[in-house]
């Protein structure tokens, strides 16, 4: 019987939506491989103003064998060390000078250039999430498809939808127009949290930026705290980036890749 | 038909995307990269400026504040005789010369640029690698020593050519900056740091303090200032060695 049914056809994201996706996307690849390659060069993070090879790091890593003898490196987290020897660390010579790096970088990369690449991305991030937040709060999607509503938040619909997360259940039929509540959740945190993090932490470092705007060393608790957030909030994103594409292969990869593409998404039958 | 130019459109972004996995370097040299950096770098600036627009000040320190040690980098010794010269007759033979479009040309001693009205500043330095560091310098503000030399109307720029060799190249350092940086008060020729004659490797005899932009910015071992209306005729034509020597930001207050 099944078989001469119609197919659900869902029209799940328009244009506007999927440019945004793609372009965010592409800004934050961008991001993430001109970030390491500028953290690269000095990989040790601080907490407050002020950090420099004479002062203490938070986050860092370190050389811990003497110049000459096979290297040996260290990532220290507040007071946890872990070995990398082997993984990471290598040592660079600019002219005169030897710089401890995480790993070593291409070998044509202009580090300045890298620079421009990152605020390239920047702009990408920052004016398509100005133009998302703004189309979301012009229409009435951002309340009726990303926020959760409260009838959404009840443990009990939480539970259950966090049992259908571990036990892989793809949503079908009529349940795969919508996000479900985890999802809403996730998405808004990355839409009102994340990406204003990333920004705005990123801004901090800015000299123009902060001349008009110093309250922003006070939001952060200084430059270097600044630079540290920036930092760990990119590794949210890389979370967050992980978690996605694992579970848009679950549901069903190419069925939502199509409907990012095309706008166009054909869920499987709802069971009866 | 709408539906086939939106996969067009998307599949086109996905594989830049893709693009850009192989590597930043290869898809630089492509021109449609070159003008998008070129499209940001010129965004960035315009929007710099208008934010600056109120002339605000960056933040001061305390004394307390100053960081124990401050870290070197780039030059910390020039090489050549010339300069161990001038550090050997402690840069009592050393004048700081001003010149290209100005009415006044100037050669001022170290004695000449201690006689002028001096600000002292505590400020944080921070350098395009990552770190930072808070110190004190003192000297005559820029706009001073550009009032006494009178910048013609076509002036546009202020170069600042300097005493060292850079290792990567041979070419002695050479930076820039516009007229409006040129003039901020906050903008020093520091001949002093916490109190004390400037050291050799923090850039003596004079050194540049752009506070509103950052390290690479601020020249050490000025030598030379030379106005001018453009920029492409110095070095590789970005206006500074950084700049030329591995495609930094020319304005770099980001």
């Amino acid at each position: 019987m099944a078989t001469t049914e119609t197919p659900l056809r869902l029209y799940r994201h328009t244009r506007f939506v999927r440019l945004w996706h793609w372009t965010t996307a592409v800004a934050i690849v961008i991001a993430i491989l001109s970030g390491l390659l500028i953290l690269n060069v000095h990989p040790r993070l601080y907490l407050g103003e002020v950090g420099n090879e004479h002062t203490a790091a938070w986050i860092e890593l370190k050389k811990v064998s003497p110049p000459g003898a096979p290297m040996k490196t260290e990532l220290k987290i507040g007071s946890m060390v872990i070995d990398t020897s082997g993984y990471l660390g290598a040592d660079l010579a600019v002219g005169e000078a030897t710089y401890f790096t995480i790993f070593p970088p291409p070998e044509d990369l202009e580090f300045g250039g890298t620079r421009k690449w990152h605020f390239l991305a920047g702009w990408m991030l920052a004016l398509t999430w100005l133009a998302y937040v703004a189309g979301l709060l012009s229409s009435s999607r951002l309340r009726r498809k990303i926020l959760p509503e409260a009838k959404e938040l009840r443990p009990a619909n939480l539970a259950g939808d966090l049992m259908r997360h571990l036990t892989f259940k793809r949503a079908s039929g009529e349940s795969a127009r919508h996000y479900n509540t985890l999802q809403k959740i996730t998405y808004s945190a990355v839409i009102v949290v994340l990406i204003p993090l990333v920004i705005l932490s990123g801004l901090t470092m800015s000299h123009t930026v902060t001349a008009l705007f110093p309250e922003l060393f006070t939001l952060f608790g200084g430059r270097q705290s600044a630079r540290t957030i920036h930092f760990l909030s990119m590794t949210i994103v890389v979370a967050f980036i992980a978690v996605h594409l694992v579970q848009a292969v679950i549901a069903g990869f190419w069925p939502l890749l199509k409907s990012m593409l095309t706008g166009y998404m054909t869920p499987g039958q709802e069971k009866k | 038909m709408k539906k086939t130019i939106d996969r067009r459109i998307a599949l086109k972004m996905l594989a830049s995307s893709g693009l850009l996995l192989g590597g930043c370097g290869r898809l630089d040299s492509t021109s449609t990269a070159t003008a998008l950096l070129k499209g940001s770098d010129a965004l960035g600036f315009d929007l710099q400026r208008l934010l600056l627009s109120s002339r605000p000040l960056v933040r001061e320190f305390a004394k307390s504040q100053i960081s124990e040690k401050f870290p070197t980098n780039g030059t910390t010794l020039p090489k050549g005789e010339h300069y161990q010269q001038l550090v050997a007759d402690n840069f009592s033979n050393w004048k700081l010369k001003v010149d290209g479009l100005v009415e006044n040309k100037l050669a001022l001693s170290l004695n000449d640029i201690r006689s002028l009205p001096q600000r002292t500043q505590i400020t944080m330095h921070n350098c395009d690698e990552g770190w930072g560091a808070i110190g004190q310098w003192s000297g005559p503000q820029l706009s001073t020593i550009l009032a006494m030399a009178v910048p013609k109307a076509s002036s546009r720029y202020v170069v600042f050519h300097c005493l060292d060799t850079m290792e990567a190249n041979g070419i002695p350092y050479y930076e820039s900056i516009d007229l409006i940086d040129a003039v901020h008060p906050q903008t020093i020729l520091a001949h002093r740091m916490h109190d004390q004659s400037l050291p050799v490797p923090h850039g003596a005899p004079l050194r540049l303090r752009v506070e509103l932009q950052i390290g690479y910015k601020n020249a050490k071992y000025v030598d030379r200032i030379e106005l001018t209306d453009r920029l492409d005729h110095l070095g590789g034509g970005k206006g500074g060695w950084w700049e030329d020597f591995d495609n930094a930001p020319w304005y770099a207050g980001q």
